[in-house]
């Protein structure tokens, strides 16, 4: 498992397709991250930020919440279903599922333990969720460099007929 | 058990691998595949729950007055064979078609073929397969391939392909992003693929073929394309040019609504560029059919194929359309049909049919949509083996995972049974038997040994299919002769609104996969999009239930989907048709 390792979004290459949502869904059995679109414009993967500083942690009472390396796992044994990390949360991504235990994204840690991708990296059709090394994903953005401008004048030149 | 497999729903047949003990329990990604490096769309995920679903056909059945009843093998077998053979005597092998499927592999295709030859009658690919290259360019198949499009500095989409075959996103963004390609798309609607685009045409409802037609006139006119290329290998450009002189720009952008200096400026977009790529998906289907696909055809023969690099990408739905278009590329005609077998479900759009038996993997649901008089349940994709052939002219070997429900037969099984009781001897036994006659007889298939195939997919016809020599007799590529008629829907009173589509779904596990992508993201895939301002006037919010009326007087539940995608004036419903509608709101009771 690299330790550097990430997951990134980039949002100019979403086209909303959501079947990062139906990989997580079938993986995981439950969606652990969704694809919000802010203002009709910013499409966003809500999903665990893996902040420095990891709030969540600090207000588990029960220590359920973990840290290994970047990421924050959950050990549902000792979650107690408290919120307490709901409430700590700054991205609102944490949730207590029906199964009374949080629920969150840990990138699939079984799967990076094994040395594969997360789901939803390897699902995404377009490559808006990239895993990678930092500065590989930059690299290859930067490849992908040339034929793009901000999402919000990246609208194409509309020749359209206006009706009435 | 893990078993390398392709995924069944589009033409793209992307690679996946199926898991799990004795069933198949979960998917994985097949991050080596040449096509979709592990990528895979949101119903491409769920396809590992396919062979399991509630709706699968596990029995045959036999249409009776009040509906469907069970039946035995025995007595289904022998009632296609008896229907078969009445009206071979009575109406003559005329009277008798055969239809092959996109949803099926190129052997059980082939079987088909060799039955009809045997008996004498007719065969056919499925009319939802799109046709017109041939007349062009003397072969039915993309010139050129996937990874060509995603070096292309120029694409002109007509479609919607990302909303169609997905991981098709993969090469149509790489050409945009890292080539900084001109991303150029056709549609009513302004589609998912349009977001991307760089240039948007938008005609009216139903005049796109008018557009192509203005871009034609434009390259002819100012003599853009590469004259001594023409010269050497098309013919009929004197007749084509005549055709398109009697048309008027400023009639044609008045028509379409696109301003002539759009118009100009793609055709000479795609005549400037190095590497244009044309690509259109089943989407033509809808509008103007073949003479849309010839029009598109012609286009690329005059922009795209001259230069190293261009091509043509014709990005059908089924996923073997490209193999039922190499082992035969005939059109069906559907009248006077007193037998038919359709492989994979009947088309929708058949006239009065004496006798209709069909093959499915799930029960038939909507009596409105094709009614076959026998049912015959077909094992699904993971359950058969043999060769698919994808848009890329890539063909696979597809392993199989797991076999059949107990009662259930592959198509191969089931036309090697009906073979017997109609007393032709065959000489297979599995699929594998059937490849060396398939790879004999036609001539994409010839280098292929199927050791080969079965250790990695091989493309036929190399990276670019012709350049200098076309697959006619004389090898010169044909202009078509175009009538350019664009049927301008004029709503009225009654039909205040156009609707407007693109098909989806494009065989019955499309659609079960739609079902379950459905049931996991709520949204709904069958809908129906209207503008903002439309809905405000029709009282109607997202997600409300309405009845969208034909002007044949048909009706369909459908919800509403407020966006501003399409034009006010203009309703899209996928998978519909292109007609005038209205929209009525079911409140309460009708709703429930």
């Amino acid at each position: 498992m690299r330790k550097l390792a990430d997951l990134f979004f980039d949002l100019d290459l979403c086209m909303e397709c959501r079947s990062c949502e139906v990989a997580c869904e079938r993986e995981r059995f439950e969606r652990k991250l969704e694809v919000e679109v802010y203002g009709g414009v910013y499409p966003f993967v809500a999903q665990c930020r893996r902040c420095r500083k990891s709030p969540c942690v600090e207000a588990c009472p029960t220590g359920a919440l973990e840290k290994r390396g970047a990421l924050v796992a959950v050990n549902e044994m000792l979650c107690i279903a408290c919120k307490s990390c709901m409430i700590a949360c700054p991205f609102g991504v944490l949730e207590v599922t029906d199964r009374h235990v949080v629920s969150k994204c840990d990138l699939c840690l079984k799967r990076l333990e094994a040395g594969e991708k997360p789901v939803c990296a390897l699902t995404c059709p377009t490559g808006a969720l990239k895993f990678g090394e930092p500065e590989e994903v930059e690299a290859a953005a930067r490849q992908g460099m040339k034929g793009r401008r901000p999402r919000e004048l990246a609208g194409p030149k509309i020749y359209a007929w206006r009706p009435r | 058990m893990k078993v390398r497999s392709v995924c069944p729903l589009c033409s793209l047949c992307c690679g996946l691998w199926l898991t799990g003990e004795r069933e198949i329990e979960n998917l994985e990604y097949d991050v080596d595949h040449p096509v979709n490096g592990g990528a895979l769309c949101d119903k491409g995920n769920l396809v590992h729950k396919l062979p399991y679903h509630e709706a699968r056909l596990t029995t045959p059945l036999i249409r009776e007055d009040d509906g469907y009843r069970q039946a035995s093998w025995e007595e289904a077998l022998n009632t296609a064979a008896e229907k078969l053979k009445e009206s071979l005597e009575r109406h003559g092998p005329a009277s008798i078609l055969f239809l092959s499927s996109g949803s099926c592999t190129n052997e059980e295709n082939f079987l088909l073929y060799r039955l009809a030859e045997a008996l004498g009658v007719k065969a056919a690919p499925s009319p939802l397969i799109t046709t017109g290259l041939r007349r062009i360019f003397g072969l039915e198949a993309s010139t050129g391939t996937l990874e060509g499009l995603a070096e292309a500095d120029y694409v002109l989409i007509y479609g919607n392909p990302l909303e169609q075959c997905p991981v098709s996103a993969r090469y149509i963004l790489k050409a945009k992003f890292e080539n900084a390609a001109c991303l150029t798309v056709v549609d009513v609607r302004k589609s998912r693929t349009a977001w991307f685009s760089n240039v948007f045409l938008q005609p009216k409802p139903n005049t796109e073929m008018l557009l192509l037609a203005g871009m034609l006139k434009h390259l002819s006119e100012k003599e853009l394309y590469d004259v001594e290329y023409v010269e050497k290998h098309v013919k009929g450009l004197k007749a084509f040019k005549e055709a398109l002189a009697k048309l008027s720009m400023a009639k044609i952008s008045e028509a379409t609504g696109v301003p002539t200096s759009a118009i100009a400026g793609t055709a000479e977009g795609l005549a400037r560029a190095n590497k244009p790529y044309i690509l259109y998906t089943a989407s033509v289907l809808r509008h103007r059919g073949a003479e849309a696909v010839e029009a598109l055809a012609s286009l690329a023969l005059l922009t795209c194929l001259p230069k190293e690099g261009g091509g043509l990408i014709a990005l059908e739905g089924p996923p073997n359309a490209q193999g039922v278009k190499d082992l035969l590329a005939e059109e069906p005609k559907l009248q006077n049909v007193g037998f038919l077998l359709a492989l994979g479900g009947l088309p929708p759009g058949l006239g009065k049919v004496g006798f209709t038996v069909s093959t499915q993997q799930f029960k038939p649901e909507n009596p409105s949509e094709g009614v076959p008089d026998l049912v015959i349940p077909t094992a699904c994709w993971a359950e058969k083996e043999g060769s698919l052939t994808n848009v890329d002219r890539l063909v696979q070997w597809l392993e199989r995972a797991v076999k059949p429900p107990s009662n259930v037969k592959t198509d191969f099984e089931f036309l090697l049974e009906l073979a017997e009781r109609l007393g032709v001897s065959l000489p297979y036994k599995k699929p594998e038997d059937v490849w060396g006659d398939l790879s004999a007889m036609f001539p994409a298939y010839h280098n292929f040994s199927l050791e080969l195939l079965k250790d990695r997919p091989e493309r036929w016809g190399g990276s670019i299919l012709f350049r200098e020599k076309f697959a006619t007799r004389d090898g010169f590529a044909r202009l078509p002769r175009l009538s350019f008629k664009a049927e301008v829907l004029k709503p009225d009173r009654q039909y205040p609104l156009i609707a407007v589509t693109e098909p989806r779904l494009f065989s019955q596990a499309c659609k079960v996969a739609s079902s379950l992508v459905e049931e996991v993201l709520g949204k709904p895939y069958r809908y129906v999009e209207v503008n903002p301002a439309d809905a405000g006037e029709l009282g109607l919010e997202d997600g409300c239930l309405v009845k969208l009326v034909a002007d044949s007087g048909e009706s369909l539940p459908l919800k509403v989907l407020v966006s501003s995608g399409v034009p006010s004036g203009v309703v899209f419903a996928p998978d519909y048709e292109v007609c005038r509608v209205r929209i009525e709101r079911l409140r309460g009771e009708e709703a429930g």
